[in-house]
């Protein structure tokens, strides 16, 4: 048998966090029993810049990203940002549930950071439709979260679409 | 309070752009933790594969199947 989906329940997962000051959480979309390969969902806070600290304290990047992980030699894939790719490890109708974790994982990371801003961007340019609501989605819940969108625009030389968010003062 | 007062001025477009291509590049070069595996993903795949070898000794499956 080759791919399984297997959607891994996110309540008891852990945040892995570096010593950069980054975070993740990590599910379980699948195994491919033949090549022992695990396939992953990373969603990630990523440290900001220190050029900007001065002046931001704390701004994080926000970034989901398919992983591959083979169990018997231990080798991580590097991060494949390209939704085009989902197709191999999640069906089309389980991408709700997928995105739901995604949004889960989100709330738990911003619970845990409190980052002052946050940033995301599209990895594919020119996103229109069903692609780009997703992103829709996501910027809704962070608003829900206590964010507000200080700025949203699409790169005029790259099509690449961007946010950044500002927790609102309390 | 105050840390908010001090940060309250915008990022350029240039600025956030800047900052999610590094962000990415600091992902994509390792220098961000890399997932731990658990035990439990080891036992599922155990589990998957003997379901799936089972079903291969099922001819109700394999009959299925073709």
């Amino acid at each position: 048998m080759p791919y399984v989906f297997d959607l891994e329940d996110i309540d008891d997962l852990q945040i892995e966090v570096d010593l950069q000051g980054s975070s993740s959480i990590n599910f379980t979309l699948g195994y491919d029993t033949d090549s022992n390969l695990l396939a992953l969902m990373s969603v990630m806070l990523v440290s900001g810049e220190s050029y900007l600290e001065a002046s931001f304290e704390r701004i994080l990047d926000l970034q989901f990203a398919l992983r591959t992980v083979n169990l018997e030699s231990g080798a991580v894939s590097d991060p494949d940002y390209d939704s085009r790719n989902a197709g191999n490890y999640i069906p089309r109708q389980h991408r709700p549930d997928v995105l739901n974790n995604i949004l889960k994982c989100i709330e738990s990371l911003l619970y845990r950071e409190n980052p002052d801003y946050l940033t995301m961007e599209t990895f594919l340019p020119q996103l229109e439709g069903k692609p780009l609501k997703k992103y829709a989605v996501i910027e809704e819940h962070i608003r829900m979260l206590g964010y507000e969108l200080q700025d949203k625009f699409r790169d005029n030389d790259t099509g690449v679409d961007y946010w950044f968010f500002r927790r609102k003062p309390i | 309070m105050v840390r908010h007062m001090a940060n309250r001025r915008s990022l350029t477009r240039a600025e956030i752009v800047a900052l999610t291509k590094k962000a990415k590049r600091r992902v994509i070069a390792g220098e961000v933790a890399t997932p731990r595996i658990g035990q439990r993903h080891f036992q599922r795949l155990k589990e998957l594969k003997a379901k799936s070898s089972r079903r291969r000794d099922d001819p109700t499956y394999a009959a299925a199947a073709r």
